[in-house]
């Protein structure tokens, strides 16, 4: 009886799946053409012709519940092999199917057969632990690997995965890493949408009169520096900041995307908004932590990379250090209006020309491979 | 001899980064495309040297002879009324207020708009004065909505039986500009530029803009220069007419271009760095788009500062081309594209689906465009460019030959028609002066000769430009095509 009262407790606050809720088999009534006063007969649930061989036996009912049962079968690769690729592809930035759009024999054959379903099985036995395996993959000797290329083989492509990983990152990864490196990010989960900087007029060019994402309003606060997950998604005017950085635009699936390198791109890491936000609060973080120009050096190349400068590397930021320190000395003004950028604060205690100077710095290293590559 | 042993051969060759590059350029195209490519526009596109970039002829490489090397289209979105512009029908005149007959409509669903309305279906000429123009054809009605388009007749190929499947604005603007109805396939000008490359190493393959109008309505959409499942490089970048006029174009306060220049030179040193110990040929692709978005911070500007042209450009656009935005601006800023090498350039004029009020509403966006279309006709031509650039103008359907809501002589609306419609070509190999198919007496269904209704029989052998452009009704398709190309 408590038990009872408990459960009805529990469905009041949780809706309860149909599937769950009902213990008796519904009849659907079909609506012809999508007419709602027009419906046929009552039709019963089943899967489709295709698979109703396939989900049949003990167990499996002819209905959703049959159907998600046979995809997660032991008997039944697919799924595990999908998410595998799919994890995989996250991870190294080609999948084990280099083609996740057509996985199956329309499509590329696995690189690593073998390969390929041992990860599928250790995931479905691990209990369907995605964090786990992606665990598994970055400490894997395969992904440790040093990504020069490898002169010697004629693998550019690094089919043979005879070299580490090495890809630009994508769009919402490269706002997120930089958000990050100058401390703005702002973790918290979960909540609405928001909306980073964006130019004037977007959404106004194209929209309907009527429509209630006619004006762009961006956020302020913190919201400006939440996970580019969070960002306010609109199909048909989607944020620059993703679009020109390969984001899809989510009106068709896209399961891979496409890594490109365009003039916008440059533009957009060297003039946007946020970028130079990004670069000042990089710069001031590094300017407040140390006094040692070679210091910072090290630790905007720790915190990028996670390794120190190379001798190269150092002579040329410093020499544009110095050229930008000389540029600034004579021009305040300039300096004063290029760490406004933004509204993240700014520490006042630093001197604004050394600020400027380090922000044209922190810009270029952020707008180059440390910056927008895992490797 | 097979892949690998060509490649060796490159590799042991005696610059092995510039060997490296070829294969890896190669492979790279197998495997970036999305769809399998044609030998023939391959060897076309990447004729060219990697490094150097020169800009490819049109046809080296193609399955034909082009005649065109750039595209302008003049997109009317909503559905101008060919009623009320181009396809003059004294039947509907003889014939006002009363019901359009149902064998005219032969069973076509209506839309919920004009389905049920309590007036039924009454027929509405166009309250404008059409004039018989000559052409080096058999003449062509315009209606005095289009006085200066009216004027260049003789350079446009006029096509009355254009149609569509699609009912509504957002299919079928999205079939106009993708070839489907559903989203999700590149656009037009990503087709073109992912084609046949870019003939201007400064400024983009593809340029959209958007015009000034009164009536900001149906909404636009970014599929429609967008790239589908093609490489982003390939999408339409929008020339904007506030603000930057392309995105984050110029520097921030407090940076000069000097400053920008010591950055770049910096950061090719770190690439160029990153490149001799990992050997990544992307690195040098970026340094490339680097370089060219520097060039874009001067030969964007100087694109738009229009004050180097005379006083009788603007006299012939109008002093509409004065102010940023207009069709009429958009318009000298799309020869001034094509001059400078740009190979498709569109601009989106919003405003045309009058569903009511449309005397007003169609004069006020006429108003808009046409000094602007007949001046980019002359201007091309005068200029030598005409012969070189397909202007195109048209919308994604026309309009009933009926009323929407009541009729009045001096009043109307009319609804979405997709059955038939008119659009023009001109320039680019199109065989000027001269018209293309006929509407039945009512102009709502297309015709043969006599000006019997026929049904559309869409060819399943149409080209993508076809489709998007005009999906022209013909029973023999090589007798269209070789109707209106300029042999």
């Amino acid at each position: 009886m408590e038990l009872t009262l408990a459960r009805q407790r529990c469905s009041s606050i949780v809706p309860q799946p149909t599937l769950v809720a009902r213990g008796f088999p519904i009849r659907v009534q079909l609506a012809c053409y999508g007419g709602w006063r027009i419906r046929s007969s009552g039709r019963r649930p089943c899967v489709a012709r295709c698979s109703r061989r396939s989900v049949a036996g003990p167990g499996c009912s002819q209905n959703r519940l049959g159907l998600a049962s046979w995809l997660t079968s032991a008997e039944n690769p697919l799924v595990t092999r999908v998410l595998i690729n799919s994890l995989w592809q996250r991870t190294f930035g080609h999948g084990l199917v280099r083609t996740p759009e057509d996985f199956g024999l329309q499509g590329d054959q696995p690189t690593h057969p073998e390969l390929l379903d041992w990860l599928a099985v250790d995931l479905r036995e691990s209990g369907w632990d995605m964090k786990r395996m992606l665990r598994q993959m970055v400490t894997s000797r395969v992904f440790k690997q040093e990504s020069r290329r490898r002169e010697e083989l004629d693998d550019p492509e690094n089919r043979l995965y005879a070299r580490g990983p090495r890809y630009r990152m994508d769009a919402e990864m490269l706002r997120d890493i930089g958000l990050w490196a100058g401390d703005l990010l702002d973790p918290h989960m979960g909540g609405e949408g928001v909306k980073p900087y964006q130019p004037d007029g977007m959404w106004i060019a194209l929209a309907h009169p009527a429509s209630n994402t006619k004006r762009y309003e961006r956020d302020h606060g913190s919201l400006l520096y939440r996970r580019s997950l969070y960002v306010y998604w609109k199909r048909t005017s989607p944020h620059p900041m993703m679009t020109i950085f390969d984001a899809p635009d989510r009106e068709s699936s896209c399961v891979r995307r496409t890594r490109t390198n365009t003039a916008l791109q440059s533009l957009a890491l060297f003039n946007e908004t946020q970028r130079v936000e990004i670069a000042r609060a990089v710069a001031q973080k590094l300017l407040l932590e140390s006094d040692d120009d070679h210091e910072r050096l090290d630790r905007l190349y720790q915190s990028l990379a996670c390794r120190l400068p190379t001798d190269r590397e150092r002579g040329i930021c410093l020499q544009l250090l110095t050229q930008m320190r000389e540029r600034y000395e004579q021009a305040p003004g300039d300096a004063e209006a290029l760490v406004s950028a933004g509204d993240a604060p700014r520490a006042e205690s630093l001197p604004v020309q050394e600020l400027a100077a380090w922000t044209q710095l922190a810009t270029v290293v952020l707008a180059s491979d440390v910056g927008l590559m895992v490797y | 001899m097979n892949h690998a042993s060509r490649s060796t051969d490159l590799l042991n060759s005696a610059d092995p980064r510039r060997a490296l590059e070829l294969t890896t350029t190669r492979r790279q195209l197998f495997g970036k495309a999305a769809l399998g490519l044609g030998t023939a526009a391959m060897a076309g596109l990447w004729g060219r040297d990697l490094l150097g970039g020169a800009a490819s002829e049109p046809s080296e490489g193609l399955h034909h002879a082009a005649r065109a090397k750039h595209v302008i289209y003049l997109f009317m979105s909503g559905g101008p009324s060919h009623h009320d512009l181009w396809d003059y029908k004294p039947k509907l005149k003889e014939m006002a207020g009363e019901q359009l007959p149902d064998h005219v409509r032969d069973g076509q669903r209506l839309t919920g708009m004009s389905a049920n309305q309590s007036n039924g279906l009454p027929l509405a000429p166009s309250k404008y004065n059409f004039t018989k123009r000559e052409n080096n054809d058999r003449g062509v009605w315009v209606s005095d909505l289009l006085p200066h388009t009216a004027e260049v007749v003789d350079e446009l190929c006029v096509i009355h039986s254009t149609f569509t499947e699609a009912i509504n604005h957002d299919p079928a603007i999205t079939y106009i500009q993708t070839g489907s109805q559903v989203p999700g396939r590149p656009s037009l000008g990503a087709w073109l530029s992912y084609g046949l490359g870019s003939m201007n190493e400064n400024l983009p393959h593809y340029v959209v803009m958007h015009a000034r109008t009164n009536y900001a309505e149906q909404s636009l959409f970014n599929r429609l220069w967008g790239t589908g499942f093609m490489p982003a490089e390939h999408q339409g970048m929008l020339l904007r007419s506030s603000g930057d006029p392309v995105l984050y174009l110029s520097n921030p306060a407090g940076v000069s271009r000097q400053d920008r220049r010591a950055q770049l030179d910096a950061l090719a040193a770190l690439d160029e760095a990153q490149h001799e110990q990992f050997a990544d040929p992307e690195v040098l692709s970026r340094i490339r788009q680097h370089e060219m978005a520097y060039r874009m911070q001067t030969s964007v500007p100087e694109l738009m500062d229009l004050s180097a042209e005379t006083q009788e450009v603007f006299d012939l656009y109008g002093d509409d081309a004065k102010t940023p935005g207009t069709f009429a601006a958009c318009c000298l800023n799309a020869r001034r594209l094509v001059e400078r090498g740009v190979r498709n350039v569109q601009i989106f004029h919003r405003g045309w689906d009058a569903h009511g009020n449309l005397p007003a509403e169609h004069e006020s966006q006429c108003k808009d465009i046409d000094q602007g279309c007949a001046a980019l006709i002359k201007d091309l031509k005068r200029s030598g460019l005409l012969d070189d650039t397909l202007v195109v103008w048209g919308g994604e359907f026309g309009r009933t030959a009926y009323c929407q809501g009541g009729y009045r002589p001096e009043n109307y609306g009319r609804d979405h028609h997709p059955r038939c419609f008119t659009t023009w070509m001109a320039g680019g190999g199109i065989k000027p002066g001269i018209t293309y198919g006929r509407t039945d007496e009512f102009g709502y269904n297309l015709a043969d000769d006599e000006g019997n209704p026929l049904t559309p029989q869409p060819s399943r052998r149409r080209g993508l430009v076809a489709r998007c452009i005009s999906t022209i009704e013909c029973h023999d398709p090589a007798h269209c095509l070789a109707s209106i190309i300029d042999a």
